[in-house]
């Protein structure tokens, strides 16, 4: 089950991650990335990892760094930091998807799905977030839908 | 040198030296993007921002004078803007009552901002757009969602 809460104000500070970039940029390391991070940069942003030291990676932009993958894709990679070192940020109960496309959120519910965590996940907005695969999404601890065509 | 922003014609045009390049046909003053990740709306900014930072005036091959390019660093100046494109990116993080108040009456300036989340920004629903990438050219356009009648 995917939780989700469109209201920011329910977590304190420390339980949401409220600005993805920022976190990425001060926490996240390629020497960090396990096989589901390379799959979601090859997924959201079609990059390869070249050198895992200086997080050199190849998109279809042309050669640059892990600092230029989408916000999106950081999102994503940020919920995967949190979730391989529980001890690092023990408080975070939530993560913001304000800067993920629809493309970056279904990577977002999969590997929370698969992981079977119950982090949840900050929705405030609902920009193709229709095309997103049918599971079991909670929204706001009360409404339970299988499709988010009814978001 | 070429301007990336053509005032007159309403168009953002630029490549970078990867051979990316970025056609952005604009239909109004204000324009909105969102849509999929890593379709380059950061990277348009980057870019625009290092033609901006460039001091070699006279070797670099865009001028982006008449571009800015809004963060929460210089928010400040936007008051001091006039025909100018300005871009913010990431607006959901920007934006407050006050300065989407400060856009909606602006006549001076044209706006792209890239924004999910609705905010309040007064602008005709034909001007919501997603960029596109036309693999073939190697070209980024704006492929606008909607064409209702009675609209501009």
């Amino acid at each position: 089950m995917i939780n989700i809460s469109t209201d920011e104000t329910k977590y304190l500070d420390n339980e949401l991650i409220i600005d993805n970039e920022s976190f990425f940029r001060l926490n996240v390391t390629a020497k960090s990335f396990h096989d589901d991070s390379i799959g979601v940069m090859k997924k959201i942003d079609n990059a390869e990892l070249l050198d895992v030291n200086t997080g050199k990676i190849r998109t279809p932009y042309g050669e640059c760094n892990i600092e230029d993958l989408s916000s999106g894709c950081k999102t994503v990679l940020n919920y995967l930091f949190i979730y391989e070192n529980p001890q690092i940020y023990p408080t975070i109960k939530a993560i913001n998807a304000i800067e993920c496309g629809w493309n970056a959120l279904e990577e977002l519910f999969r590997l929370i799905e698969k992981n079977e965590d119950d982090i949840e996940v900050l929705l405030q907005h609902s920009n193709n977030t229709y095309k997103c695969s049918d599971r079991d999404y909670c929204i706001d601890g009360k409404r339970h839908i299988s499709s988010m065509i009814d978001f | 040198m070429e301007n990336c922003y053509n005032w007159e014609r309403n168009i953002l045009k630029f490549a970078d030296k990867n051979e990316n390049k970025f056609n952005l046909k604009f239909k109004g003053d204000k324009t909105i993007v969102s849509g999929d990740s890593a379709t380059g709306k950061t990277l348009i900014c980057t870019l625009l921002s290092n033609i901006s930072k460039d001091k070699n005036k006279s070797l670099k091959p865009y001028n982006a004078d008449n571009v800015f390019i809004l963060t929460d660093d210089n928010v400040e100046k936007l008051v001091d803007q006039k025909n100018k494109l300005i871009i913010i990116d990431r607006a959901e993080f920007i934006l407050n009552d006050k300065i989407v108040d400060y856009i909606n009456h602006d006549r001076e300036n044209r706006y792209l901002l890239f924004l999910r989340k609705a905010m309040g920004i007064d602008l005709s629903p034909n001007h919501f757009a997603e960029l596109k990438k036309d693999n073939k050219d190697n070209e980024t356009v704006l492929e606008y969602l909607f064409d209702i009648k009675g609209w501009y």
